[in-house]
């Protein structure tokens, strides 16, 4: 089923157990796809939709919603359901669902309650809705688990996403560029710059593509990725300029406070932890300790960066 | 609390007590006398100043009522106000300290300080004005070749 895809060993296993069980229950639980952005959400969400099969023996289409253009019921009801769901087979797919508004929230708490039937009646204003869950699959992702309402992601089957592994990542690249040799060690330097999500490997085999393709070159060495790296300006292990800067502080600065480094840097607290400490901890490159203190790691990406101009 | 210091001095630091007049010897002159006691009035009014700051700390570690520390009986740190009346003040993402042994007894239950989203059971959102062009963004696959 999901051939074509790599990484994320425990999501393929549990899609195609729920794959399978579809084909004698006719019935999908309601699933939440959890994790980072880029990490294959959709992807896996359309092979999976793609392999549950109508009565009439085709594909489940599926609708992708973006769920923070939802409104209200009313939007929902009169613009997805009335006309695209109601009486068809269709996989329901609410992207971004932390963003649904608060009524189809409630709804939804209403809807999914199908603890001894896969049917449900929903009224809402004049209107019943039918809700046949033997026709109609609803699968909800999102990158903000927290930020869900917690009755409904109780009511919802969570699958989480991981992290892709360099070797997972630089196999996604070489599959994109089959006609591209590479230099020993080239595409797993490659995989490192993409900081763990698929569509950026994706997005870095795209750029590999066009300097091939520009330079007629059907070969990629190391000289070429250093000249491409400073091309894009792409940064030892994708590191961001934020990042770069906050570990510059730390640096000349020594052990720092967030409110040292949210002055020097003009940008809120929030703002650095979300966008430039959160991966500096994950790869080790900076440690909190009452302080912020750079390590040693983070000095050699520091003068790696220095040395090589990115 | 100076108010009870105060009392305390008037009941028993009274000038004037037989402590000043008892050791008058007889026979001494006008002047002699006069100088006894004022010399006499000073002693006493040191030892007097003395036994209040004494008796002052004794009243205070060993009375029933704990003057001056603490809470005063019957008053309350607290307010009873209705949430809608601190809505006026503050907006529904602001944070409030709440007791946990409150929050134990009243909820049931002990919320974390982190921010938790509470989605009230209303249709406020039914009523979001709807423009001309907002439309629900979507993608239809339907994977046929």
């Amino acid at each position: 089923m999901f051939d074509n895809l790599i990484g994320q060993p425990e999501i393929k296993r549990q899609l195609e157990f729920y794959s399978n069980a579809y084909q004698k229950t006719s019935v999908v639980p309601f699933l939440l796809l959890n994790g980072a952005k880029g990490l294959g959400k959709t992807e896996f969400l359309k092979q999976f939709s793609k392999s549950l099969t109508n009565v009439d023996g085709k594909p489940r289409p599926m609708l992708e919603l973006n769920s923070s253009t939802i409104k209200n019921n009313q939007m929902f009801f009169e613009q997805i359901f009335m006309p695209i769901v109601q009486g068809n087979e269709v996989t329901l797919f609410f992207d971004e669902c932390h963003a649904l508004p608060k009524d189809l929230v409630m709804a939804f708490l209403s809807i999914t309650n199908t603890e001894r039937t896969p049917f449900k009646e929903f009224n809402w204003r004049e209107y019943t809705f039918q809700f046949d869950f033997t026709k109609i699959s609803m699968i909800f992702a999102t990158t903000e688990l927290d930020k869900m309402f917690p009755p409904l992601k109780d009511r919802l089957t969570v699958l989480d996403f991981k992290p892709y592994k360099t070797n997972e990542l630089s196999e996604i690249i070489k599959g994109r560029l089959k006609d591209v040799d590479f230099e020993d060690g080239v595409l797993e330097d490659i995989a490192s710059t993409t900081r763990g999500n698929a569509r950026s490997a994706v997005k870095r085999a795209k750029e590999i593509e066009i300097y091939c393709e520009t330079n007629n070159s059907a070969t990629f060495f190391k000289e070429e990725w250093t000249n491409l790296r400073q091309i894009l300006g792409i940064k030892p292990l994708g590191l961001s300029n934020t990042e770069i800067q906050v570990l510059d502080i730390l640096k000349e600065r020594g052990p720092s406070t967030l409110q040292t480094i949210a002055a020097v840097t003009g940008m809120s607290r929030t703002a650095i932890q979300r966008d430039a400490e959160l991966y500096l901890l994950q790869r080790g490159l900076m440690k909190i300790n009452g302080t912020r203190e750079i390590t040693k790691a983070g000095m050699e990406v520091l003068s790696e960066v220095t040395a090589k101009g990115f | 609390m100076k108010q009870i210091k105060s009392e305390v001095v008037c009941a028993r630091g009274t000038p004037g007590s037989s402590r000043i007049a008892s050791p008058m010897p007889r026979g001494m002159g006008y002047f002699f006398v006069k100088k006894t006691l004022t010399t006499a009035f000073v002693s006493a009014l040191i030892i007097t100043v003395m036994e209040n700051i004494t008796t002052s700390s004794t009243i205070t570690e060993t009375a029933t009522i704990k003057r001056g520390r603490g809470r005063p009986a019957g008053s309350n740190s607290f307010e009873n106000v209705q949430i809608k009346h601190l809505l006026n003040f503050l907006s529904e993402d602001a944070s409030i300290p709440v007791s946990k042994i409150w929050m134990r007894d009243t909820l049931g239950c002990i919320i974390e300080a982190r921010p938790l989203q509470v989605i009230k059971n209303d249709d406020s959102a039914d009523h979001h004005e709807l423009g001309e062009n907002e439309k629900v963004e979507y993608a239809f696959e339907t994977f046929e070749e």
